[in-house]
């Protein structure tokens, strides 16, 4: 008889815990929203992104392509971002806070961090993956897939293959992956659930 | 090819059953060139005797045998522009119109001997309504002029050659263009003018107008094509195209219509014996329409496709044939530019609705309006040997015998009802037909006959009070006498007299008012054999076990009318055919369920209520028997009344835990369950894919009740109604408390014999999951596998367990229970390595299959997942639905991968048994 033990084996399985808030649903009266105070986050890449967080105990927001807070600030009391990967600097200049990301120092391997574009689509920061595919299930289904390379001449052909859907972002490659960004067109309020690196 | 086309003459030979030839010897008779204007009307006579009237006034007579037997008056120099078709109204006279369309008009009543009109200042109308009541002939006409539009009520007194009434009128809106019609008890004339205003006048006893008794509908439209009566309606098809269905007692909201598309000019509208509506409408179209709840278009035929240049010349005939359930259309075509026409018999099988050209001649001339084809019985109206004749424009005179009954009904009077009496011959009215009631269970269909029910006391049917009225009394039956009826009537009986009674009625003029309101209660299973013999007399005596109530009429009754669907009093008329009226029935039967626990028993009645289509019964959930713990249903016996074997059928059922009885195999029926509980030793669960297909996980679980020594698991995975074999077993997950026996292990790809031991040999301290046994089965067809009846699982899967308990005896027919599980997770589109999850791994296989495919030409079935029947993503609630493996792996199957891609089913509980 032939059996066979299936043995999963999490080779780097980072939760980003619910408590952290990440991609919490915008509220129901965003539409109202008037941004009063520009907040402008860049990755280390140069990339404009979105970070949840909060300046001085208010919420930054993304709306209409925009992030800030919904009121005028003078001065940056307090800052906090959601995020497990990055550290950050910041400054307010002529009323715009500018926030510049850069990786924490000590940073495990095979680290995956996922953040949103300005137009909301998700961003996957890697940190010295070393494996050609990698897994992220999410807790929750994307409201958009995307994919890359997906024409059947270009899945043949392609040595990167990007594919964001249901519960699932996953990215392939011929080489390991390592340190870097993808952005995605896939949207959704999702969290991390587990990544799997194989 | 050659060879075929012989073939198909040949069949086409044998397939016509209509023998059709000509009267005389020769092909027509031409009457004698008069100079003047030509085109004629006829009328046949049940003699045989063609009665011909031409436009420049010559009246002809042709008989049986072809020869010109009569030629009466005098030419008249200029012709008239229109003549209508005679009708004959004794044996003696003729009537008709005519008119120059200038504003003068007659009205002719002509015999042999005399010939005599009035002239009607005005456009007369197509044709008249006449009828002869003693000496007078009463005449009603339409008539348009400037200063009069209305109908004329003329009385012809053939005694003294006068005309004695001439001033009794009514006025209508419009000019009134289209002959009006005399109901049938001659007591109202229906009139509709060309403004699309109908009128349904009264008529006193002295047949005069009473005007103060008149019911006006607005239709809108035009009109000018001629109506048809049938059971109380009045049908009209407007210029418009549209027809209409008037009743004319009614109001405008209870006129029914329907749009057919083009007007109707040369042809009058038909209403067969069944109800169906024939128009022929100006572009050659025959619409066939059903008379029924609503108008409803059944088939529509262009002739134009079998004769091109061809249009419909006047009112066609309508005939059939009593062996075959088909009518036939008697068409006469003209092809105007070439001067041509066309005489064609098409067939419309009531069944399928197919129109079929069944036979056709070439004439050369073309017919005039009023040459429309009349129709004689040769000898008898029950004989079908039948005389239909025409003419052309020419005043050729065709006559043929068929082999078929003539028309019965209020038809369109172009012709060929020259008696007026709604038949084709002159002592019809007597003519009586019968309407029987077929009660239907509203489930089943069954027919509540004798013969089907075979009750202990002999009942069957719903009784029903009836009597027989005139179609225009009172429908009120609680005004009459009435007689008891019963449904579904027993007319088997060899003493005819101990028949059941049918109502019968006057054809067209009488209706029948019907009433129930008693219920049939019968014993249908439980009766004194059965309760003795089988039950063993779990009831003490027979029992009502059926109740059958009536609940409606069923729909499409020709002439049936109810003041509401449920209501149990209505109205139908008698129709020119006998009539069968569906009556659908309520049932509740009796479900006697008996519970044979290890140490007791207990039993339960129970009701199939008459909205229930099934009923569960529970094996260990009833509300009024208690179900003792840690026993198991090991074994049903369902006896259940069947009307085929006069009897009961028998159904096993092995260790289910509930059982619906009116699907799958059970009916809705009085039935008798019996449930055999023992002690519960263990539980084989084999959990299968819900959309089986390809290679798809299953699992089988293996649960031991305590005190459980062994379990051994026998599964024979072959199927006479599934193709499915094991692929191969992935993993066998076993309780700490037990390991397998290697020894006894058997597995092929048909068969897993599997046995656990409990290590300490002392039998296990509690109810435990000894294995989970993970399976991929290969499916070479598709099959769904969901069934709202557990049972039928045992049909498809022959899963056994046998659990060894320390104290049980080794008694191999002491198996455990089984279940089975449909989980519609476990077929996921996508997921290749079958996983649970559709990841890049299934990416890669994807990939490659796809670049074998593309490259090499290398087909994978495996692959082959799209496009999908009955699919739905995962976003919109997942169904995974069935691949229809159109052979080729390519941007379909991508697609529903990357649909699938990323999906893992929300809920990984392998007993998921949800839609």
């Amino acid at each position: 008889m032939k059996k066979k033990i299936i043995i999963s084996i999490n080779l780097v399985l980072i939760l980003i815990l619910s408590s952290c808030g990440l991609f919490l649903k915008p509220s129901a009266s965003s539409n109202v929203l008037k941004i009063e105070t520009y907040v402008e986050i860049y990755d280390e890449y140069g990339n404009r992104i979105f970070v949840d967080g909060k300046i001085n105990g208010y919420p930054i927001v993304l709306k209409d392509g925009q992030t800030g807070i919904t009121v005028k600030i003078s001065e940056i009391k307090s800052l906090y971002l959601n995020t497990q990967m990055f550290d950050y600097n910041y400054n307010l200049e002529s009323g715009v806070v500018k926030i510049s990301l850069f990786k924490k120092s000590n940073l495990s391997k095979n680290t995956v961090e996922l953040q949103k574009q300005l137009d909301g689509s998700i961003i996957v920061y890697t940190y010295e993956v070393d494996k050609s595919k990698l897994n992220i299930w999410l807790d929750n289904l994307l409201e958009e897939s995307w994919a890359k390379n997906t024409s059947v001449k270009n899945i043949i052909s392609s040595d990167e293959n990007i594919i964001a859907s249901n519960y699932l972002i996953s990215i392939l490659k011929s080489s390991p992956i390592g340190t870097g960004y993808f952005k995605t067109g896939a949207k959704g309020n999702v969290r991390i659930k587990s990544v799997i690196l194989k | 090819m050659k060879k075929l086309t012989l073939l198909l003459f040949l069949v086409s030979i044998f397939a016509f059953s209509l023998n059709i030839s000509t009267l005389w010897d020769s092909d027509y008779i031409e009457l004698p060139m008069t100079g003047y204007v030509q085109g004629s009307g006829i009328a046949v006579k049940q003699t045989g005797d063609i009665h011909i009237i031409t436009k420049d006034g010559y009246y002809y007579v042709i008989n049986r045998l072809g020869n010109i037997t009569g030629k009466y008056g005098t030419p008249e120099e200029r012709g008239w522009k229109h003549i209508s078709y005679p009708v004959i109204v004794s044996s003696n006279y003729i009537v008709y119109v005519t008119s120059d369309y200038d504003g003068k008009s007659r009205i002719y009543f002509r015999s042999n001997t005399t010939s005599n009109y009035y002239e009607l200042s005005g456009n007369i109308s197509r044709s008249l309504t006449a009828f002869l009541d003693g000496n007078n002939i009463h005449v009603y006409v339409g008539l348009g002029s400037s200063t009069f539009n209305g109908v004329y009520h003329i009385v012809y007194d053939t005694s003294s050659g006068t005309v004695t009434t001439t001033n009794d009128k009514y006025q209508t809106e419009g000019p009134v263009e289209i002959a009006p019609i005399l109901s049938p008890k001659k007591d109202s004339l229906f009139v509709l003018d060309s403004k699309g205003n109908f009128y349904n006048i009264a008529l006193d006893s002295s047949y005069d107008f009473d005007t103060t008794t008149v019911n006006a509908i607005k239709l809108g439209g035009t009109f000018e094509t001629p109506m048809a009566y049938s059971e109380g309606f009045i049908f009209a098809i407007s210029r418009e195209g549209t027809l209409y269905r008037i009743p004319p007692e009614g109001t405008n909201s209870d006129v029914d219509f329907i749009k057919l598309g083009s007007s109707s000019m040369a042809a009058g509208v038909l209403v067969d014996s069944k109800n169906y509506i024939f128009v022929f409408d100006d572009l050659g179209t025959i619409h066939i329409v059903q008379a029924a709840d609503d108008l409803l278009k059944q088939t529509s035929y262009s002739v134009v496709s079998d004769f091109e240049g061809y249009r419909f010349a006047t009112t066609p005939l309508l005939f059939k044939k009593s062996d075959e359930n088909k009518i036939y259309m008697f068409v006469l075509l003209n092809n105007d530019p070439e001067k041509k026409g066309k005489v064609v018999i098409y067939s419309m099988d009531y069944d399928t609705y197919e129109i079929s050209k069944e036979w056709e001649k070439d004439i050369d001339d073309t017919f005039p309006l009023i040459g429309s084809p009349a129709m004689v019985p040769l000898s008898s109206i029950n004989e079908e040997n039948y005389i239909i004749a025409f003419s052309t424009i020419h005043d050729r005179i065709y006559a043929y015998l068929v082999d078929a009954k003539g028309p019965y009904g209020f038809w369109a009077m172009e012709g060929q009802n020259s008696y007026r009496t709604g038949f084709v011959d002159s002592n019809a009215p007597t003519f009586r037909t019968s309407i029987t009631l077929v009660t239907k269970d509203r489930f089943s269909g069954l027919e509540l006959s004798k013969e089907n029910l075979n009750d202990a006391n002999g009942k069957y049917g719903l009784v029903y009070d009836a009597t027989v009225v005139s179609i225009s009394d009172s429908g009120d039956i609680s005004t009459y006498t009435t007689e008891e009826y019963v449904t579904n009537p027993n007319t088997n009986n060899s003493d005819q007299q101990a028949n059941d009674k049918i109502p019968s009625g006057r054809a067209g003029l009488d209706k029948l008012l019907v009433k129930f309101s008693t219920d049939t209660t019968l014993t249908l299973l439980f009766n004194d054999s059965f309760i003795k013999n089988i039950t063993n007399d779990v009831i003490p005596a027979p029992i009502v076990d059926a109740t059958y109530s009536f609940r409606q009429f069923s729909s499409g009754i020709p002439g049936y009318e109810a003041p509401y669907l449920e209501s149990k009093e209505a109205t139908i008329v008698f129709g020119y055919d006998d009539k069968i009226a569906e009556v659908l029935a309520d049932s509740t039967f009796a479900i006697l369920v008996k519970y044979n626990f290890p140490s007791s028993d207990a039993t339960e009645l129970l009701e199939f209520g008459k909205d229930e289509t099934s009923k569960t019964i529970d094996a260990y959930n009833s509300s009024k028997v208690s179900i003792p713990s840690g026993t198991f249903a090991y074994k049903w016996k369902v006896y259940q009344w069947d009307d085929n074997l006069q009897g009961y059928s028998v159904y096993d059922y092995k260790s289910i835990d509930k059982l619906t009885l009116g699907v799958d195999d059970t009916k809705r029926a009085p039935t008798y369950v019996e449930i055999y509980y023992t002690d519960l030793p263990g539980t084989v669960t084999f959990v299968v894919p819900m959309y089986a297909e390809s290679e798809t996980r299953a699992f089988i679980l293996i649960d031991a009740a305590k005190g459980a020594l062994s379990s051994t698991l026998y599964a024979t995975l072959t199927s006479p109604e599934l193709s499915m074999t094991l692929s191969t077993v992935t993993s066998v997950e076993v309780d700490p408390n037990f390991s397998e026996e290697e020894l006894l292990t058997k597995l092929d790809e048909n068969y897993i014999k599997m046995v656990f031991v409990e290590n300490s040999h002392t039998g296990i301290s509690k109810d435990t999951r000894v294995a989970t046994i993970s399976l991929w089965l290969k499916f070479d067809q598709p099959a769904l596998l969901y069934f709202q009846n557990e049972a039928k699982f045992f049909d498809l899967f022959n899963i056994e367990l046998y659990t060894q308990l320390k104290n049980n005896p080794v008694e191999k027919e002491l198996y455990s229970k089984n279940k089975f599980i449909a989980n519609k997770y476990l077929t996921l589109p996508g997921d290749f390595n079958l996983d649970g999850v559709v990841d890049d791994d299934d990416y890669v296989m994807f990939r490659t299959a796809l670049i074998n495919y593309v490259e090499n030409g290398i087909y994978d079935p495996k692959y082959d997942i799209g496009p999908r029947k009955d699919f739905s993503p995962p976003n919109r609630g997942f169904i995974p639905g069935f691949s229809e493996r159109d052979g080729k792996i390519d941007e379909m199957d991508l697609n529903v991968f990357l649909v699938m891609f990323g999906y893992t089913p929300p809920s990984t509980d392998i007993e998921y048994s949800g839609n």
